[in-house]
């Protein structure tokens, strides 16, 4: 008995110690299974409240905010600015050992954000504002190589989500769902920038799906990959969330499923064939995208052990897929407002939906900006909890006709943000077991969570607020045991690290992003949230 | 001069004073600054910027009660109060100031419907290997390649045929050489693009990293071979008119 439950401590630390961060922070989410957890814990909930600032680090460009996660490796930070400037710092100091500045273009279709790179075989990966994909010498900060992957005048597309390493290929997506366009996913080589696949998210004639999208529709029907995807080694499985259709409040000129927008889709990375797909919202009218973060994690779920993939997204449900295969495993409502269907059955079909009409507003629950948006949710294997940021927010939506002209809006309607009826808009964080769809605890905000929350072995939660706090949350308990004031508000991805056997933590700082203008609005009564851009680092204080 | 101070000065009392402005801009926010259109206090996300320009409150009153037709601009008589719309109106007035010159915009002019055809095959986003991969024209497209515009008409006649005269050969250190164009070469560095790949790759090597020589394996015929021999008469049309009507 005693030694069966070893076993079981054993295993189940062992499961965390594969699935977490340690000394780096190698990719976006974390490792390529994006729980965004990591199993250091030397600061934990006995010490946190000792928790104090190392260094600060001012990009200098104050441009709508830092939006990106820091990458880590060998005690070097990669970060990447609004403008497309990029700096490796000594993560124990935070001096420069280089810096890196592209000279965007001036056709940025979604305006200017970056919200991260990717580092591996000696490059860093940097996607612009204005569709580049750059690849720069991690020693020195030299260019290397880039391509112009679409002229972004003409798409309406630009890069604001991090690129993936996967094996020899850097893996980009694109923006592009409010556009009148067709997302696609373009995989390069690492070394020499070549083209290796590209994956359209919308199947072109005699290919399967193609039958979902009526008369040319397809052509510029949506489906943007603007986040980043996951990886699982053992499976050759690549998993990325797909963007919403397009025009994005009406559907008349598109009637069908329109595959594979508001999808999961795997891929063989060696190829770019499509493996599977799970469209999570068939002929998507709420601008609901599925282009979240995508945590690839094992639970045990009817009796058997799942390899899962799953999403929190837009629509205020989290969706459990068998990540072998793409079967629907469950749906689970995180949200507390939300109408746009009834319910999801047991097989994964929507009952009751509220679409948007022609010339009739409806209030919408949640927003177009999503129960959650883009910035990321945490797992912690200890826990065994999902921790998700989470706002309560409707919309009047209104389908409208519009033309359709290749690269320009393609909104086919109009939202004005709204509370819920009967209530109040609110933001918070909020624990769940992800087997019952049990919210555990939930700690409100004063305005909204627009950053990513980051959990660790040390049963910790951290993340930001707009009024710039960061804080630390027993995860547990969801009881705040730590704060410090940043002085500018959180919309980037806080990261952890060690170096020398010291533990960091580094949160980006800065106000910004396209929902940024709307928080005065939602919240009026709550102080104005700060733009700047700096990476604040906090450690435990160093004993003499 | 006097009426841009002035100007400024009266957009800057009404910024400060008016309770009216006030709510406009509470109203911009959470309607027409969020997702996607005209940016914190209108200084543009995807949809036009609104700052510095010179707009009339009525003017600007019925563009947002009734859209702009044809447009992603929705009219918002359904959704708002028409004091709100006012309100919003006066607001956008408010960001006004003194307009920028309008910028020329080179190479803008009416399109026969008889080369129409022909432009858009050429700037064909759905097929991989278009023109627009390599050339730019009328500010569409990437610059990799020659520009076509100071090129003489008859030089379309046969779009397989154009002759590899700028190409060549880089080989960098333990790698395949591949067919380049040259975009730089000092002394401390060469940019070259790698013209192998279906989308072009500006490389940057310090000058020992790799090395040139003139011509290569590289030819126009293979870059144009995913248009039919229709389909390139097409795009000479649309080349032809494009030079001839240069101003």
């Amino acid at each position: 008995m005693k030694f069966l439950t070893l076993l079981a401590l054993l295993a189940s630390t062992l499961l965390a110690a594969d699935i977490g961060t340690r000394n780096d922070w190698p990719s976006y989410g974390g490792t390529h299974s994006a729980l965004r957890y990591s199993a250091l814990d030397q600061i934990n909930t006995s010490n946190v409240k000792t928790l104090a600032p190392a260094w600060i680090f001012q990009t200098g460009d104050y441009e709508n905010g830092l939006q990106a996660t820091p990458i880590v490796i060998d005690g070097i930070i990669y970060l990447s600015t609004s403008n497309a400037w990029v700096f490796a710092l000594d993560g124990a100091t935070g001096r420069v050992i280089w810096e890196y500045h592209f000279t965007l273009g001036k056709a940025l279709p979604y305006g200017k954000q970056n919200r991260g790179v990717a580092v591996g075989h000696g490059h860093v990966f940097l996607g612009t504002a204005d569709n580049h994909i750059v690849a720069i010498d991690q020693k020195t900060g030299a260019e290397q190589w880039r391509v112009n992957v679409e002229d972004s005048r003409q798409c309406g597309c630009s890069i604001t989500g991090a690129p993936l390493v996967v094996k020899a290929i850097v893996v980009a997506g694109v923006t592009g769902g409010d556009s009148a366009h067709r997302g696609y996913l373009t995989a390069f080589d690492v070394n020499t920038g070549r083209m290796r696949w590209r994956f359209y998210t919308i199947p072109a004639p005699g290919e399967p799906g193609h039958e979902t999208w009526p008369g040319d529709s397809w052509r510029l029907g949506g489906g943007s990959t603007w986040m980043t995807g996951s990886f699982d080694p053992e499976l050759n499985l690549l998993y990325w969330g797909v963007g919403n259709a397009s025009s994005d409040l009406n559907a008349s000129k598109r009637r069908g499923d329109n595959l594979y927008t508001a999808s999961i889709v795997a891929i063989d990375p060696d190829t770019g064939k499509l493996k599977w797909h799970y469209q999570e919202v068939p002929q998507d009218v709420w601008d609901y995208d599925a282009a979240f973060e995508l945590y690839l994690l094992d639970l045990r779920l009817k009796g058997r052990t799942r390899q899962v993939v799953m999403q929190a997204n837009k629509t205020g449900y989290v969706w459990m897929l068998d990540r072998t295969t793409g079967e629907f495993l469950k749906a689970w409502p995180f949200a507390k407002n939300i109408n746009w269907v009834k319910g999801i059955t047991e097989d994964g079909k929507l009952v009751g939906r509220l679409d948007p009409e022609l010339g009739t507003s409806k209030l919408v629950c949640p927003s177009a900006i999503g129960a959650k948006n883009w910035n990321q949710g945490a797992y912690s294997p200890r826990t065994r909890w999902l921790y998700l940021p989470v706002q309560e927010i409707c919309n009047d939506l209104v389908a409208r006709d519009e033309e359709v002209s290749e690269g320009k809006d393609f909104i086919g309607g109009s939202w004005v943000m709204k509370p819920p009826p009967g209530g109040k808009q609110e933001g918070y964080v909020a624990a769940y077991d992800p087997l019952t769809g049990e919210r555990k605890w939930i700690f409100p905000v004063t305005t909204w969570i627009m950053a990513s929350v980051l959990a660790t072995a040390g049963d910790l939660v951290f993340t930001g607020d707009p009024e710039g706090d960061f804080f630390a949350l027993d995860a547990r308990t969801g009881t705040r045991l730590w704060t410090f004031q940043t002085g500018a508000g959180h919309r980037g991805s806080a990261v952890t690290y060690a170096i020398g056997g010291r533990q960091y933590i580094a949160t980006p700082t800065g106000w910004g992003s396209i929902i940024a203008g709307a928080q005065k609005a939602l919240w009026p009564d709550a102080p104005t949230a700060r733009p700047g851009s700096a990476l604040v680092v906090f450690a435990l204080p160093e004993v003499k | 001069m006097r009426r841009v101070a002035w100007a400024l000065l009266s957009a800057t009392l009404l910024r400060a004073e008016s309770p009216q402005v006030k709510r406009g801009a509470e109203i911009f926010r959470t309607t027409c600054s969020v997702a996607y259109c005209h940016g914190a206090n209108g200084t543009a996300g995807r949809a036009p910027q609104l700052t510095g320009r010179a707009f009339k409150a009525g003017d600007v009153f019925a563009l947002v009660m009734y859209g702009r037709a044809g447009t992603s601009m929705p009219g918002f008589a359904k959704q708002l109060k028409s004091e709100d719309v006012e309100a919003v109106a006066q607001y956008v007035v408010s960001l006004s100031g003194p307009a920028p010159a309008e910028a020329a915009k080179p190479g803008a002019r009416e399109i026969p419907a008889s080369v129409r055809e022909g432009k858009a095959l050429f700037f064909d986003a759905v097929r991989m290997g278009g023109c627009g991969k390599c050339h730019e024209l009328e500010e569409r497209g990437s610059a990799v390649g020659t520009d076509l515009s100071t090129l003489a008409p008859e030089r379309f006649r046969n779009l397989r045929a154009i002759p590899a005269t700028r190409i060549v050969t880089a080989k960098p250190a333990d790698e395949e050489p591949f067919p380049g164009l040259i975009v730089e070469q000092s002394a401390d560095t060469v940019r070259v693009h790698d013209l192998s790949s279906s989308l072009p790759v500006l490389r940057t090597f310090q000058p020992a990293q790799v090395h040139i020589t003139p011509g290569g394996a590289w030819s126009h015929a293979d870059a144009v071979q995913n248009y039919s021999d229709a389909e390139l008469e097409a795009i000479s049309g649309y080349l032809v008119w494009l030079v001839q009507t240069k101003p």
